[in-house]
């Protein structure tokens, strides 16, 4: 019994106080870098917090920052999830918004009923192709998906990044960017003072959506079950590979829908290098909530919050929304610590219970 | 699970309230008061040209006229839109874009936030609005007078002109330039090339000492990052002179860069944050040219051996032709 409590606690325990500490720890360190500037830490923090969270305008704008990185933290979380780590989200999303922008551009004669279903589509089909590639690589030749991933993610830049600025190429002078998407494939807008755009109820909606796929249904359960152990898995009668396909699938459907509503609900236009590592810090908001859905939202949140409050420090002193970043990078820095922690004590229970499993048989 | 979530929303909460104090408190967007006039200027600064340039006018409004001023630096070209959004959040009553390619920023934000007062400079083809004052900079009469120097200080009656890029924007300069030199010396020849890329100092280089060859004595860089390797020709080659663009560029190669033509960002700029400062808004195109201090040389700190004080006095006249009418300078833009 007091072993199975201190268990619990540690499952609950540390999933909510982990991801805190960490936040908090990062804060502490980006103060060192805001004292050599000689303005307070803690004024900038307040600067920082009241900017994003203080007003209705900050909440708009805090809001449209996070919702990016909704889908993305939804795309990490559900991969990881389902036991599939998907680093190649950020060049899914580059790949979504292209094909957003291009069917919002050259099908704009098509009324809004129609044009915004298929720009939500078309981002969906080119990411999840962008993702299927090294997924099938690695699954049928065993290509390291890593690798692949890296790659395709740099592929994704350049290639979207040339189609741009050179054969599709919109009207714009002096600028690299395709055409303008038609009016009626635009998201509408909360308010003229915040980028904040209906791509926010679909991101919510996903929130929803995920939490209930997986806690509360089969297919969720089976998903998790091969990502905490995927012998267990087969044993039980699932088809692993297929089954993380599957899951790749999905997870790359988000992250399409992302590069979708960057182009038609901020931008209008696919822009080169538009994406401010969307598909990396959804990366770590996924690991932060422990892949949890809910989790994801709230620190999806906060994360946009420390952005735009960023904005709002940098031009409000003297202090480079830099800072922000740097914040962001430690606690970056402290999950990937945390995952490797995580992944080999995992591993060490693994081989325990094998052992175990095997001298009880 | 639930206990859990329930846990973190809690926490959540009251980390972020909290963080926030008391919601009666003054936002950031409302703690600033409409006295003194927030300038917000929308660029990335370090660029040693247009940005630094409109940044230090700034920075003389702020001191001279007690202006708030701010900056917000955009990461990517897709970045614009938002800052422009987090600018005027922040309380701007004036947002600067300056460079020649944001026609479709201020169409879209112009329109958006007509409280909002916007300057730009050279984005000449955005819509005429009430808000929008554009600045367009004579970088043609500038270029005359950079040509008319060349050809008086030039000893070998041969002069060079490098460009980034054969661009309608640059040759706007080369025109300007070419029209100064013949107007000294309508027997003097001019030698031109386009170095095909703004970041290749190498080729820029080899063409200035290929020019050089031919018997250019003094060459304009209109080049962009590829300029320095202009300048760098000069420093190497006994009596060879560059000219400068853009910034004051005199002082990478003392004595080797004859001057530089100045595009006066920081005046711009100054003068749509006095015209905010002081009530007195007029939108609509704004010419800088010679003139109204627009475009200038710079004042020849480094290089008095080679330019006489009969020189000065010349370029004096010729800038006073330009500012009366009496000389009219091509521009490739207005044709």
């Amino acid at each position: 019994m007091k072993e199975r409590i201190s268990v619990l606690g540690e499952k609950y325990g540390r999933a909510i106080l982990r991801p805190i500490a960490t936040i908090a720890v990062a804060l502490v360190i980006g103060m060192l870098f805001i004292l050599p500037t000689g303005f307070s830490p803690l004024k900038a923090y307040g600067i920082i917090f009241k900017g994003a969270f203080g007003s209705s305008v900050g909440w708009l704008g805090t809001l449209a920052k996070a919702t990016p990185l909704l889908f993305t933290g939804l795309a990490a979380a559900f991969a990881s999830w389902g036991g599939c780590f998907n680093i190649g989200i950020e060049g899914q999303l580059y790949m979504g918004a292209m094909a957003a922008a291009l069917v919002g551009h050259f099908c704009g004669g098509l009324p809004g009923v129609i044009l915004i279903p298929l720009c939500l589509i078309a981002a969906m089909a080119a990411a999840v192709l962008w993702a299927l590639i090294p997924g099938l690589l690695n699954n049928k030749l065993e290509i390291n998906i890593f690798i692949m991933f890296f790659i395709f993610n740099n592929i994704a830049s350049l290639l979207t990044d040339y189609l741009a600025s050179n054969p599709l190429r919109g009207e714009l002078v002096g600028v690299e960017a395709t055409g303008r998407i038609a009016a009626q494939a635009r998201f509408f807008r909360f308010s003229n003072y915040s980028d904040l755009n209906g791509g926010l109820l679909i991101a919510l909606g996903l929130v929803l959506l995920f939490w209930f796929v997986q806690y509360k249904t089969r297919f969720g359960y089976e998903c998790s079950a091969i990502g905490q152990n995927a012998t267990f898995g087969e044993y039980i009668g699932i088809r692993h590979a297929r089954r993380s396909m599957l899951v790749l699938t999905i997870s790359a459907m988000v992250a399409g829908l992302c590069g979708a509503e960057q182009t038609m609900g901020v931008l209008g236009r696919f822009y080169p290098n538009f994406s401010s590592d969307y598909g990396f810090t959804g990366i770590s908001i996924g690991m932060l909530a422990n892949d949890n859905p809910i989790a994801v939202a709230i620190f999806a949140i906060f994360f946009g919050g420390l952005t735009y409050g960023g904005q709002q420090l940098e031009s409000n002193s003297a202090i480079s929304s830099d800072l922000v970043r740097v914040i962001q990078a430690i606690v970056i820095m402290f999950i990937s610590a945390d995952f490797i922690v995580k992944k080999t004590r995992a591993k060490r229970r693994n081989k325990a219970r094998e052992k175990q499993g095997r001298e009880g048989a | 699970m639930k206990k859990t979530l329930v846990m973190m929303l809690a926490l959540a909460l009251t980390v972020t309230t909290a963080a926030c104090g008391d919601k009666k408190e003054p936002t950031p967007s409302d703690s600033v008061e409409k006295d003194p006039v927030k300038v917000v200027y929308v660029g990335t600064l370090g660029d040693n040209s247009f940005n630094d340039s409109a940044w230090k006018g700034l920075e003389r409004a702020r001191d001279e006229l007690g202006v708030e001023v701010a900056v917000i630096e955009p990461a990517t070209a897709a970045d614009y839109g938002t800052s422009v959004v987090s600018a005027v959040n922040s309380g701007a009553d004036l947002v600067l874009i300056f460079g020649g390619a944001y026609a479709d920023t201020f169409n879209e934000y112009c329109q958006r936030f007509p409280e909002v007062y916007f300057g730009g400079l050279n984005s000449v083809s955005a819509n005429p609005v009430d808000n929008l004052v554009m600045a367009s900079v004579d970088d043609h009469e500038g270029s005359f007078l950079a040509g008319a120097l060349a050809a008086m200080a030039s000893e070998t009656g041969t002069v060079g002109a490098i460009g980034g890029a054969e661009t309608d924007a640059i040759n706007r300069f080369i025109v300007g330039y070419e029209e100064g030199v013949h107007y000294v010396d309508p027997d003097a020849t001019v030698l031109k090339s386009y170095v095909g890329s703004w970041d290749d100092p190498a080729t820029a280089k080899e063409f200035a000492l290929q020019m050089n060859k031919e018997g250019a004595d003094i060459i304009y860089q209109i080049a962009g990052g590829s300029g320095m390797g202009v300048i760098e020709a000069a420093q190497e080659t006994d009596g060879l002179y560059a000219i400068g663009v853009d910034a004051d560029q005199d002082g990478i190669a003392p004595g080797n860069v004859l001057t530089s033509m100045v595009k006066r960002c920081d005046n711009v700029a100054y003068d749509f944050a006095k015209m905010v400062a002081e009530g007195s808004f007029q939108s609509g195109i704004v010419k800088y040219g010679v003139s109204n201090g627009g475009v200038s040389l710079t004042e020849f700190a480094h290089s008095r051996d080679k330019v006489t004080d009969e020189m000065i006095q010349e370029l004096a006249d010729i800038q006073e032709k330009i500012s009366s009418g009496e000389i009219k300078v091509t521009d490739l833009f207005e044709e």
